[in-house]
């Protein structure tokens, strides 16, 4: 057990096997009780939240300047308290429009955040990768090795680009009054498709394998609460 | 169906509207009643040209209409017995006569005793009473006869009694509007005052204005008729000038004004006694119906002037009558020349060889420029361009549509579940089945084999776990749900032991509210299982939550002593011994990010780059994860240092690192689960898509078998 | 007053904000870097009152349905429990205490575990009928994808099979090349599509944030 305490390891484990079998009795439909350890669990997670979130951010980022300093505190906190306050102002109903500048503010640095990380971290090395293969020079790589590193090059360059190419859903309408793409990009989407369920299935399994450890977990958990009490008794 | 056809644009309608769906031309006309039979004048003016043309729908005004009923030799009804209500009666009972026939009567005035008084100072008579109007004797009264029916009027008997054809007619309001006309007293006084002018000069003088003194408004078509006028005007100028004195300024009832004469269709009838007929259209409304009297309009003597002329000319005028037609009349109001017609209707043809106009609104006009074949000919539209051009594909669309709409209001009936459906059962198996494969696996582990190869990964992990120094502080980004708690635990819990046999000291911060919980839980539960006595403050301190996403990512990135200050439980956190000297990222020997989320692995990348070296980044993610982060590991130059992912990495660090750790006791069970979830998938797809299968064979023999 | 607060405004404000942040990614200028700092650090503050926030909009909605009485209340009434219980807890005791670590071990834990193994069975369950429900190429290739990728990722009955196994079989190397292709031709569209849309937003093209 994880405690000194065995009658509260023994109370927990109780309640944890208690707690699994009644959430695998939803596999056979909803019932009262599975409901209601949704809505309990729901509320135990927005406490710890709000809890955390005031820990971590909110008191010594916003309170503990004011409780150390309150002159400089007030000056240092003048603009996020504002922020906060109209942010606030979202739960009335006359005065939610104000909050909407807090949100934009918000809204505004979230994006710019996105956008810098996309092209930074994503788009400029992505791009990078695909046509890196290629550089033999900079490519530390033996000779032999040169051959299948430029062939599976060419695979993973023609694979990007027909994955890309699924993507793009620009089309001109035909004289028969129907608006399809060009014949090209059609056969390239084809393609593309094939990688992209390639992607998504190799996603679905590392899920699923995800899933078997943490059946696998709960199944020993309860076994070994089992044994315990058999053990015990 | 009978329908009515427009006469604007010729579309049918349906019998009973009024006005044209099509067009907003009416179709019925401003009739009191609508007419029920059919009368003689109706067929005469009207044919069915045109399909779904009503007979009880006239487009002329009947007056035109009984016209030419009365020029193919029919009588119009007697119209004695006429009541108060007269004028509502259908327009085929009423007689249209000769407007002015009545003015050239020949029955004595005596006889007529109805006559207005303007009227008969028109024609001379002695004003000695007033005058009742034939309109009298039907009992209608009161409505004040327009101002120009008594212009011209002239003598009286004598004027009437020299009139042309017993064919004629005095047309009908002549007689009924002079009813109950409150004429101005001047104008009476007018005619009274100048006796001497009465006696009309029997010299033709056309230069003679016969509306000299009338007022200026009522000369606008004698203006445009005043320099030459047609030899028709002349003669009615001379008519005008014979029986009726010289007018006196402002005697405008003197005179007959040409344009007046000039109203087509109208043929002049004498002496036969008239019937209520209905005005023109342009009148109704102003004008009550015409009553046909039996006394003679005029018992004014008209002036012998007027009887001669009338004499002369009125063969020629009778022609002219029958050709004028509207546009005719337009164009004599539009000529300067005042050629009242033109000279080609003088050349009119008998009137038997003049095509009559049969469809369109001037229906039954003689002498009309025909419409039809030439111009305007009304087919109905080809059957291929009424037809809309719709495709199987829309047919199907349309069809589907209706379908939605039909069943819309229609309650769909709920079938009772009575057993427990396939969906249900074959998830309750396939997840006995898992649960016995665990068990099993767990109990027996008849398949105890460890995963053998070192992957590269953990490799790479290994090396860098290895270069920590003792006590190295290590940055530990843990972004955890409670679900993929175990497999993160068996990821992670070999490298983290080898990181806490070096006496590490970590700082955990989570990106997720439920990833500070579960922080704490990893480190406890991994130093549990190892023997190892890490304990909070002490081994590793928690910073907590850290809201914003990519944001505030990016704010921890560049500043993380001033955005996370203090410690999950508000402790200051940066003062310690250990994280004094940490102000920046790169300051950790060691970054580890353990996330099941792809989204926020690979935002916490995106967003660390540059801050910290590669080769102290190392990613532990789920399986589902690895996918995602393989690009980012395999790319050239390589933006992340390692990727352990899910148990069989844990599985291989573990084994490789010599320290059963929480992988390896799930990995006997795990690789039997798997294989149990193998047979399942293969076994499962293969039944559903025989299902499929014998589905689609079925259906298309059915569909062969039709 | 209330057409200096309307969209124009809004606009303006996350044209700014985004523009400064958004530089300092490409530009090193220690104002630039500063003001930078500023706006994410009251970011992160806004991002932890805004979560505050839904917590409180949750317990309002709750509330009044348990004043109500309504046939959820009892279903409100535990939400509420669970939460003071959370708070007494976390708020008073500390994170660290153990009643707080007893309440994830024994019943956070093993609720989302649980939940996850039936969304486990869930997804196999559908895996199964994917080809009854459409029966493609595609869906034949994901599939395969899927039982090779569990085949390659255990032994089988102990046994490791020399072309599904080890990091140079032929399944590890289609996955590293073949898979990454896929992916990496996702990952760039995913980015490509965050910065068209970022794009959009901070240059009021679009206004997620209301009038």
């Amino acid at each position: 057990m994880n405690f000194d305490q065995p009658f509260l390891d023994l109370l927990g484990g109780a309640l944890g096997l208690l707690l699994t079998l009644l959430v695998f009795s939803y596999l056979l439909g909803d019932h009262f009780l599975v409901r209601l350890i949704f809505y309990g669990y729901i509320g135990l997670m927005a406490g710890y939240s709000v809890v955390i979130a005031f820990n971590s951010v909110i008191y010594p980022l916003l309170v503990q300047p004011l409780i150390d300093n309150p002159v400089t505190g007030w000056i240092q906190t003048a603009v996020p308290l504002l922020l906060c306050g109209l942010l606030l102002l979202k739960l009335s109903t006359r005065l939610s429009k104000l909050g909407n500048l807090s949100l934009a503010f918000l809204v505004g640095v979230g994006l710019a955040a996105l956008i810098g990380g996309a092209i930074q971290g994503t788009l400029v090395p992505q791009l990078s990768a695909v046509i890196s293969p290629f550089d033999l020079e900079r490519s530390a790589m033996a000779a032999e090795e040169r051959f299948s590193a430029v062939v599976q090059g060419f695979l993973m360059l023609f694979g990007t680009v027909t994955t890309l190419t699924y993507f793009h859903f620009g089309a001109r309408p035909r004289a028969s009054g129907l608006a399809r793409r060009l014949e090209w990009i059609e056969t390239f989407s084809w393609i593309g498709q094939i990688f992209i369920a390639i992607a998504l299935g190799l996603i679905f399994a590392g899920l699923l394998k995800a899933g078997f450890v943490a059946l696998v977990e709960r199944i020993q958990t309860m076994v070994n609460f089992v044994i315990t009490l058999q053990g015990g008794f | 169906m009978e329908t009515q056809r427009c006469p604007m644009c010729g579309r049918p309608n349906p019998p009973e509207l009024e006005v044209c769906q099509y067009c907003q031309a009416r179709l019925k006309p401003l009739w009191a009643e609508p007419s029920t039979g059919s009368s003689e004048a109706r067929e005469a003016g009207i044919s069915k040209s045109k399909p779904g043309l009503e007979p009880e729908e006239p487009l002329l005004p009947d007056w035109l209409i009984a016209s030419r009923g009365q020029m193919s030799d029919e009588e119009p009804p007697q119209s004695e017995e006429r009541g108060e209500d007269a004028f509502l009666l259908p327009p085929e009972e009423v007689e249209i006569d000769n407007f002015l026939g009545d003015l050239f009567s020949d029955e004595p005035a005596e006889e007529k005793e109805d006559v207005p008084e303007w009227l008969q100072a028109l024609r001379g008579e002695k004003i000695s009473e007033p005058q009742s109007s034939p309109l009298s004797e039907s009992g209608e009264q009161g409505e004040p006869l327009p101002f120009w029916l008594g212009l011209g009027t002239g003598e009286t008997e004598q004027a009437h009694a020299e009139s042309a054809s017993a064919e004629e007619k005095v047309p009908p309001f002549t007689e009924s509007p002079f009813e109950g006309i409150d004429f101005d007293s001047d104008l009476l006084s007018l005619e009274e005052e100048k006796p001497a002018e009465i006696g009309a000069q029997p010299d033709i003088q056309p230069s003679l204005s016969p509306f000299e003194g009338i007022e200026p408004f009522l000369l606008e078509e004698e203006k445009l008729l005043s320099e030459s006028p047609s030899p028709v005007e002349e003669k009615t100028a001379l008519r005008a000038e014979e029986t009726a004195p010289l007018p006196a300024e402002g005697d405008w009832t003197s005179e007959t004004p040409p344009w007046l004469e000039a109203l087509p269709g109208l043929e002049w009838e004498q002496g036969e006694p008239r019937g209520e007929e209905m005005p023109p259209e342009f009148l109704q409304g102003v004008v009550p119906p015409f009553v046909e009297a039996d006394e003679e309009l005029s018992e004014i003597e008209f002036p012998e002037w007027l009887n001669q002329v009338e004499r002369s000319i009125e063969p020629e005028l009778e022609a002219v009558m029958d050709t004028l037609t509207p546009p005719a009349i337009e164009m004599l109001a539009d000529q300067e020349e005042g050629e009242i017609v033109p000279k080609e209707v003088e050349e009119s043809h008998p009137q038997e060889d003049i095509p009559i106009e049969v469809v369109g609104p001037l229906h039954g006009l003689r002498g009309v420029l025909p419409a039809e074949p030439l111009v305007a000919e009304q087919k109905k539209p080809s059957k291929a361009l009424s037809e809309l051009l719709v495709t199987d594909k829309q047919r199907a669309q349309a069809e589907l549509f209706l379908r939605l709409i039909e069943e819309e209001g229609k309650p769909k009936p709920i079938p009772a579940a009575k057993r427990a459906k396939p969906h249900t059962l074959w998830r309750a198996l396939i997840f006995l089945a898992l649960v016995v494969a665990a068990t099993i696996g767990y109990l027996l582990a008849p398949f105890s084999t460890p995963p053998q190869e070192l992957s590269v990964g953990v490799f790479d992990a290994m090396q860098a776990v290895n270069q920590l120094p003792a006590q190295a502080p290590v940055l530990l980004i843990v972004d955890l749900e409670g679900s993929d708690f175990a497999e993160m635990q068996a990821t992670t819990g070999a490298m983290l032991d080898q990181m806490m046999i070096k006496g590490a000291f970590f700082v955990l911060v989570s990106a997720n509210q439920n990833g500070a919980l579960q922080a704490d839980r990893l480190l406890r539960e991994v130093s549990r299982l190892n023997g190892h006595h890490y304990q909070p403050s002490v081994g590793w301190v928690n910073l907590g939550y850290l809201p914003g996403g990519a944001a505030g990512m990016q704010a921890f990135v560049q500043s993380l002593t001033e955005v996370m200050p203090t410690t999950i439980d508000g402790d200051a956190a940066w003062q310690s011994d250990r994280l004094k000297n940490i102000r920046t990222l790169s300051d950790f020997n060691l970054v580890v990010v353990i996330t099941e989320d792809s989204t926020r692995a690979r935002q916490w990348l995106e967003q660390m780059k540059g801050h910290v070296p590669v080769s102290r980044l190392i990613f532990a993610v789920s399986a589902q994860v690895e996918p995602i982060l393989r690009p980012y590991y395999e790319a050239n130059p390589r933006q992340v240092q390692s990727v352990l992912a899910g148990i069989r990495d844990g599985a291989i660090y573990e084994t490789q690192a010599a320290r059963r750790g929480w992988a390896m006791q799930l990995w006997d069970a795990y690789t039997f689960v798997v294989m149990m979830g193998i047979a399942l998938i293969f076994l499962g797809s293969l039944v559903y898509a025989l299902f499929a299968l014998l589905a689609r064979r079925k259906g298309r023999a059915e569909r062969e078998g039709r | 007053m209330r057409s200096f607060l309307r969209s124009p405004f809004s606009t303006l404000i996350t044209l700014l904000t985004g523009l400064v942040v958004l530089l300092g990614y490409f530009l090193d200028i220690e104002p630039l870097r500063e003001l930078r700092f500023r706006f994410l650090q009251w970011a992160v503050l806004l991002a932890a009152v805004s979560l505050m926030l839904g917590v409180f909009n949750l317990l309002r909605v709750h509330w009044s349905r348990l004043r109500e009485s309504t046939s959820k209340a009892l279903y409100s009434l535990t939400f509420l429990g669970g939460f003071v219980l959370a708070v007494l807890m976390a708020g008073l005791l500390g994170i660290q205490h153990f009643l707080t670590h007893a309440v994830v071990d024994y019943v956070i834990v093993p609720i989302e575990a649980s939940l996850f193994v039936v969304i486990l069975v869930t997804l196999i369950y559908a895996l199964t009928r994917s080809l009854q429900n459409r029966f493609s190429v595609f869906s034949l290739v994901f599939l395969l994808t899927v039982l090779f990728s569990l085949l390659a990722s255990v032994p089988l009955l102990g046994v490791e099979i020399p072309f599904l196994h080890g990091g140079e079989s032929i399944f590890a190397i289609g996955q590293r090349v073949l898979g990454a292709a896929g992916v990496r031709g996702l990952l760039i569209g995913v980015a490509l599509g965050s910065v068209i849309t970022g794009i959009r937003v901070l240059f009021g093209l679009d206004r997620p944030y209301g009038e």
